[in-house]
């Protein structure tokens, strides 16, 4: 009776694995396209040489002897092309050094997961075969690596702000090597150097690259749009990075200059800079978009020895064209000035930007609830929830600093879910922890003095399970469908330490977000930042749609939606361009690059992108290097201030694996608030509403910004006082004329 | 009744068993709210008794910028071997892949370009140099390595002198002259480093005549190193003696000189990388460690952990260059990585910036940063593969932790007070700051204040300095009545015990068990005796006291006072078990293997009944511990340690007395056999060891199997 019982059980087991092993390929997501089979190109498509669209501003000219496209800016007579116009008009050149140069593209492909790179002048103009036909607006050139068998279909588009190049994956076809990586019309932003010209990066702020060779080495720059897929294994991070958050280059060349926007596909982009190359003379900047998901996975061989090897997915990123989008500068406006109006422009047309539904209030106070410390009683270890700042404790901070400067002061609640700053439950359990104190107070304080009161929820990392998500099954996954673990890295070695989490999956994001409205809605309180969600991007494997970040902006934006509809406010931190435009406020705004060594002079640029379409900060004061350097830049850009505070500090805390507390006590800071929000207030109001529009350097470390109402300030980060036209500015000060 | 307290038990060590495992939980921390932090790394270390702990840091010194050819509308630098700077602040560059000279004003702006050496007024080629001095003479002193020779030029690069290596029966004979590096000191005596030489520093007199060699490393060796050469000098033959490479040490890579003549060395070794060496030739670096003080040769300069790269490959911390400014901070740089770590007098870590791990392609990170110059509160930092120099500069925090340190060092603890104020301000966890405040509030006798300070410091020797001074007002103000209160205390004791109706009702001595236990202390010859002929003892009870002893040794580590215990940062449960239960069943379990061996009466129950009841006394020393750590201040006879030492004296001849009756044996013999029962647990230890590796190794196995399976 008993065995029969068994047998039972086990024959249940075995039909229920092998239903379970029929279906396993079976799920909601998309499946993958095949990649096209390569076939041998058809010689006949061809177009002359000669016109082949135009519009009012705009000729496209295709040499079909060069196999080149060329764009005619009509207004201001220059000319854009694949190739430096200069050395478009003498003849072929051609060295082993000018390769890169002559190719309106190059790829690169896997053999044997090994990156190999093939460029388009040798393999596809010289001994492959290129072809051409006309299409709306333009041309379709299809590049055939004969030898390697990939083809890559890229088209030449005129319309009304310019050359929109677009690289047709869903026509890519391939046979035995895997397509890897395209960089699309490498010198299409490009300069002569040792001339007065520079690329624009938008590295973290926006940086300058001068293009000079002589006496240093060649710069080879490479860094991906909206920061590194974390969904790729990473053992070691050897730098502290600052993302690529706006997918947008360009360059000034002498009097033109040319701003380049990735217009479809950012997310699966890279922004590469090669500068001050001596060999063909000229420096460029390009995009580059990855097609195939990847992973690093570590083996060991045979003899022990460990190595990392690089595994890709078997189909292509699942869209049908990624695009960069060229627009010619006009001489008065061929500086970086002109590239942050044509790029504001950009995304006016692109997102619906509505007026924000908060105040502008000139201070943001960020405060930190708690962290998890580690403690043990016996020696048996537990995690327990220390807390820094109360509910009532930021009530009594926010009440204290109004009472000396009574201003508009934005609340932002960090950390005060079940796990403080650390991340255990998907969104810190969805709610303000009881651990803190009672909310009501502060809830009803923000309320009856009409101050917007924030709570942040980290919505993707997670560590627990909790609130419909389970550890590993609603984990992302890498390309190789391994769980993409995250980490955190050691400062003094590099290495990823013990500590680990999990980004959720995408397909979970709308559904926690939905939860998460629901329940904050409840609070009566302003609004929500996500800061997590602004400023991160991974990959949606298995999803072809969703290979390299592709699509993750979409989410965002969607989850941005769901609060609006729901009449939350949505605060950005230190937010990618998707979700700044869509917020009601950005905080956090980059003040710096990633800080390569090939970078020149770090802009403003997402500042003077943003001001006046957003009321935006910059990153907290009392975080800053150098925070009368920090205060500096926010009013030369009209930011609104911003600090992250905390209430107590004690040697508890400080064995939190977190190091936020020790640079944010509220004591150490409270006069700094006030004297700055003081002396911040009448400059500050004056230019809220208002746009940056021009921005000089009139000596070493000394600015004068311009704004939209006429409003003008010197800013000046030196050490000795210097004379401008609006005045004397002290060292390390800031006069300023208000506008209209 | 039993049964039920051996079911009890055996669920609470089951109990006991799943919280240990269930609550090593890990902590992951969200990285949304940051210092904003430039592209490399800032940090220092906390010194926690003999823990080492990173604590993350404002920058001390800020990214400024990069000198190359570029920059200065010159030829690009080739191979930067050395930089040093001359009495005015200008900054000599020993550009050896060009031969050349370049000078730079302490702006950075070009001064000039040296761009040939000569000699008689004829070009004179160098070989590879890779050092450089200018003495207070303006006088070039040039290491001319692959040339063998020192170059002595004057301020234009004509050659004066050229010294070769000097002719000397204190030179061996297969020494080779490569210098690569020269230094001036206060003496007026010419130092020369040369490359592979571990005899110490050349010393030349103010005539260039060769003197001698100055503070040579020694070699450092481990217990283990030294039995291993005498095992290996008993058993090896003279052949394989001649094969085996021998122990040599370290050589010094640079030297500078502070203002007040000490001589500062630096070596890639693995403990005392930097030395200050006095004229004697010795090391004088000290460095405090919880109540104790180290020597400077004993301790690791550089991080305890070590990068590994995909590949498997540890990047060893390289120590190349050192460089110390007018306050006698230490500059040390260290090549493989990328970093300066920044040092004061005592060994306190400043800073420790930098990055790269010879990748280096961001501001302040390195490629092979090869040589280090502290000018007026900038550090000139060399790249030799980027061929530029980075120039870093104190920034505004930085110029308040050097200065509220200098103040400190000083003994001005009042200027010192309000910068370390400041400090903290931008910085509430910084340990030196705390340290400081503690020394200024034990000056102006805050002591309450300084114990708050120190002890947010760590500072163990200031707050039971400030202790002992609280602890005598507090005795001088209540003397009597903490004596009424002892007095009143003996005299109900000792009421209490002497009422005879009340003895019997005494609950102890309802448990036999626990009674011979307890007597154990008092008579172990008579209670082994019993728990050898009566079976009189328990394994609960024992165990119980096992487990006793267990508690109350974490709770030595947790609980006790600061004065003598740092709270651990990272508490290993596990470390803790090995070394209480652990020790213990591995000693039974020898022991009586061994005695088996010898003919020893004693049960495994017994053996381990003893055993247990003998760590009595350590249960009450460690609970006794506690209490008195709270009290007596710590000193170099302190009133604990001698209890310590009494109670570990006691324990063990209450484990030998009971020993001998059990096993029956003579003190001798119980001696032969304790030797091997220890040598038997460092065995037994040994093989569990390697079997815990091969059980890595396993798993590892199979873990790799899984993964080629994936990528497959």
């Amino acid at each position: 009776m008993k065995r029969c019982f068994y047998i039972r059980i086990l024959s249940f087991l075995l039909v229920l694995a092998t239903a379970t092993a029929c279906f396993s390929g079976c799920s909601n997501s998309k499946t993958a396209k095949a990649v096209n089979k390569y076939s041998p190109p058809d010689g006949s498509l061809t177009v002359e040489t000669g016109k082949v669209f135009s519009n009012d501003k705009y000729v496209l000219i295709w040499d079909n002897e060069k196999k080149c496209v060329i764009m005619k800016d009509i207004v201001n007579e220059t000319y854009w092309s694949s190739l430096p116009y200069s050395y478009y008009l003498v003849e072929d050149p051609f060295g082993a050094g000018m390769v890169r140069m002559y190719s309106p593209i190059y790829i690169e492909y896997l053999v044997n997961n090994n990156i190999r790179t093939s460029y388009a002048k040798i393999d596809a103009l010289n001994d492959g075969v290129v072809t051409a036909e006309k299409i709306d607006n333009g041309i379709r050139v299809t590049y055939y690596f004969t030898e390697i068998e990939i083809s890559i279909p890229i088209d030449y588009v005129i319309c009304e702000s310019g050359l929109e190049t677009r690289l047709i994956v869903e026509k890519i076809a391939e046979k035995s090597n895997k397509i890897y990586s395209v960089s699309l019309s490498p010198f299409m932003c490009s300069a002569k150097n040792n001339t007065d010209s520079y690329l624009f990066v938008p590295s973290g702020s926006g940086t300058l690259m001068y293009v000079d060779d002589t006496g240093r080495n060649t710069r080879v720059i490479s860094e991906p749009v909206y920061g590194r897929d974390n969904s790729v294994s990473t053992e070691e991070k050897l730098y502290n990075e600052s993302a690529v958050m706006m997918p947008v280059y360009g360059a000034k060349s002498e009097d033109s200059g040319i701003c380049a926007i990735i217009n479809r596909g950012a997310e699966c982009a890279k922004i590469d800079a090669e500068v001050g190359n001596s060999e063909y003379g000229y420096s460029s900047v390009y995009a580059t978009f990855l097609l195939r998901g990847t992973n690093n996975l570590i083996v060991k061989n045979a003899q022990g020895n460990q190595t990392q090897i690089m595994t890709s997915t078997d189909n292509l990123v699942d869209a049908d064209y990624f695009s960069v989008l060229y627009t010619p500068l006009s001489p008065d406006k061929a500086n970086y000035m002109g590239m942050a109006e044509i790029y504001r422009n950009w995304l006016k047309k692109q997102y619906k930007i509505s007026k924000s539904s908060v105040k502008s209030p000139s201070l943001y106070l960020n405060f930190l609830g708690g962290a998890l410390i580690n403690k043990n009683i016996f020696g048996i270890s537990y995690n327990d929830l220390c807390v820094a700042t109360t509910y009532s404790n930021v009530e009594k901070m926010v009440n204290e600093i109004r009472e000396e400067s009574p201003s508009t002061v934005s609340v932002r609640l960090v950390g005060f879910g079940e796990s403080g700053l650390d991340i255990g439950e998907i969104a810190g359990g969805m709610e303000l922890s009881k651990a803190f104190g009672s909310s009501d107070g502060l809830i009803e304080y923000c309320d009856t003095n009409n101050l917007p009161l924030f709570i942040d929820f980290d919505i993707l990392g997670y560590s627990k399970n909790g609130n419909g998500i389970r550890r590993f099954s609603d984990a992302a996954v890498a390309a190789n469908k391994s769980y993409a673990v995250q980490y955190h890295y050691s400062k003094s070695t590099y290495l990823k330490n013990d500590y680990s989490y999990f980004f959720v999956n995408r397909s979970k994001i709308q559904e926690i977000a939905e939860k998460l409205i629901k329940k904050v809605k409840a609070y009566n309180i302003s609004g929500i930042s996500l800061s997590s969600l602004c400023s991160t991007s991974y990959s949606g494997y298995p999803d072809a749609s969703a290979y390299n970040k592709l699509g993750f902006k979409d989410e965002v934006v969607s989850v941005i939606e769901k609060g609006k509809n729901e009449n939350l406010g949505f605060i950005a931190d230190k937010a990618f361009d998707y979700a700044a435009v869509n917020s009601d406020c950005i905080i956090g705004c980059p003040t710096s690059s990633s800080g390569f060594d090939g970078y020149d002079c770090d802009i403003p640029f997402y500042e003077i992108v943003f001001k006046g379409l957003k009321p935006i900060t910059v990153s907290p004061i009392n975080y800053a290097i150098n925070p009368q350097k920090q205060f500096l830049t926010a009013m030369e850009t009209g930011s609104s201030l911003s600090f992250t505070l905390s209430n107590d500090w004690n040697k508890d805390i400080s064995n939190a694996e977190f190091s936020a507390f020790q640079f944010s006590l509220y004591e150490n800071w409270k006069d700094e608030i006030i004297s700055k929000d003081k002396k911040s207030k009448e400059w500050l109001e004056n230019v809220k509403d208002a746009f940056i529009v021009d921005r000089r350097q009139i000596a070493d470390n000394v600015y004068v910004t311009t704004f939209s109402n006429k409003a003008r300030i010197a800013v000046n980060y030196s050490s000795s006082e210097i004379k401008t036209p609006i005045g004397n500015v002290k060292a390390n000060d800031f006069i300023y004329v208000l506008g209209e | 009744m039993f049964i039920r307290t051996k079911q009890t038990l055996k669920c609470i060590v089951a109990l006991l068993f799943c919280i240990t495992v269930i609550c090593s939980a890990s902590i992951s921390v969200s990285a949304q709210e940051e210092l904003q932090s430039p592209a490399y790394t800032n940090y220092y270390y906390e010194q926690r008794g003999d823990e080492k702990v990173l604590v993350e840091d404002r920058p001390v010194y800020g990214f400024e910028t990069v000198i190359d050819g570029n920059s200065l509308k010159i030829d690009s630098f080739f191979h930067v071997y050395d930089m040093c700077d001359s009495k005015n602040g200008n900054i000599y560059v020993l550009d050896s892949g060009n031969n050349r000279i370049v000078v730079l004003n302490p702006d950075g702006s070009l001064n000039r370009v040296i761009s040939e050496i000569t000699l008689d007024g004829r070009k004179f080629e160098m070989k590879e140099p890779q050092g450089i001095y200018v003495s207070d003479k303006n006088e070039i002193f040039i290491a001319d390595t692959e040339g063998e020779r020192i170059l002595i030029c004057d301020n234009n690069g004509a050659v004066k002198r050229v010294m070769k290596a000097p002719e000397s029966d204190l030179i061996p004979n297969d020494f080779k002259f490569n210098p690569i590096g020269v230094l001036i000191d206060n003496s007026g005596y010419l130092n020369v480093l040369t490359r592979g030489s571990y005899y110490g520093a050349m010393l030349y007199d103010e005539n260039y005549e060769f003197v001698g060699f100055f503070g040579a490393n020694s070699v450092q060796g481990t217990v283990l190193d030294n039995i291993t050469a005498l095992f290996n000098s008993v058993f090896e033959t003279n052949k394989k003696k001649a094969q085996r490479v021998r122990k040599i040490p370290y050589q010094f890579y640079d030297f500078d000189c502070d203002n007040t003549g000490f001589i500062y060395t630096i070596s890639p070794s693995d403990k005392g990388q930097i030395k200050k060496i006095n004229l004697k030739g010795s090391n004088v670096l000290r460095l405090k460690k919880g109540l104790s003080v180290i020597s400077g040769e004993s301790y690791n300069f550089a991080d305890s952990s070590t990068y590994v790269d995909v590949s498997g490959h540890k990047l060893k911390h390289t120590f190349s260059k050192i460089a110390v400014d007018e306050n006698g901070y230490v500059y040390a740089l260290d090549t493989a990585y990328g970093q300066v770590y920044v040092y004061d007098d005592s060994c306190n870590v400043i800073t420790v910036f930098g990055g790269g791990l010879g990748h280096g392609d961001r501001n302040a990170t390195f490629v092979t940063a090869s040589s280090i110059v502290v000018v007026n509160g900038k550090i000139w930092i060399s790249d030799y593969e980027k061929n530029s120099i980075t120039v870093l500069s104190k920034t505004e925090y930085g110029d308040l932790v050097m200065n509220a340190q200098n103040e400190t060092v000083l003994g001005n603890f009042d200027a010192a007070e309000s910068l370390w104020n400041e400090v903290l301000k931008y910085n509430s966890n910084h340990q030196l700051a705390y340290r400081g405040l503690g020394l200024s509030a034990i000056n102006r006798k805050d002591y309450d204040a300084a114990m708050k300070y120190s002890k947010m410091g760590y500072d163990q020797e200031t707050y039971a300095a400030a202790y002992g001074q609280v602890m005598n007002r507090f005795l001088n103000n209540h003397l009597w009545w903490i004596l009424l209160i002892i007095v009143s205390i003996l005299v109900f004791v000792v009421i209490w015990f002497s009422r005879p109706s009340k003895r019997d009702e005494y609950s102890l001595k309802k448990s036999s068990e626990i009674v011979t236990a307890l007597k154990m202390c008092a008579h172990p010859i008579e209670v082994a005796g019993n728990i050898r002929a009566k079976k009189a003892g328990s394994v609960i009870v024992a165990t119980v006291v096992l487990m006793l002893y267990y508690l109350s040794s974490v709770s030595v580590k947790t609980w006790s006072g600061f004065m003598y215990t740092l709270p651990a940062q990272n508490f290993n449960l596990l470390y803790a078990l090995l070394g209480s239960v652990g020790i213990v069943i591995l000693w039974v379990l020898c022991h009586w293997g061994v005695a088996t061996i010898f003919s020893g009466k004693g049960t495994l129950k017994a053996i381990y009944i003893v055993t247990c009841y003998c760590l009595i006394p350590l249960i009450i020393y460690n609970i006794l511990f506690i209490a008195l750590s709270y009290i007596v201040v710590p000193s170099s006879t302190s009133f604990v340690d001698i209890l310590s030492m009494l109670a570990y004296i006691y324990a063990a001849m209450l484990l030998v007395s009971s020993l001998i009756n059990i096993q029956e044996y003579s003190v001798a013999k119980l001696s032969g056999v304790v030797v091997l029962s220890v040598a038997g647990m460092v065995g037994v230890a040994f093989l569990l060891f390697m079997t815990f590796i091969l059980g890595q190794n396993f798993i590892s196995f199979f873990a790799n199997i899984i993964s080629e399976g994936l990528y497959r």
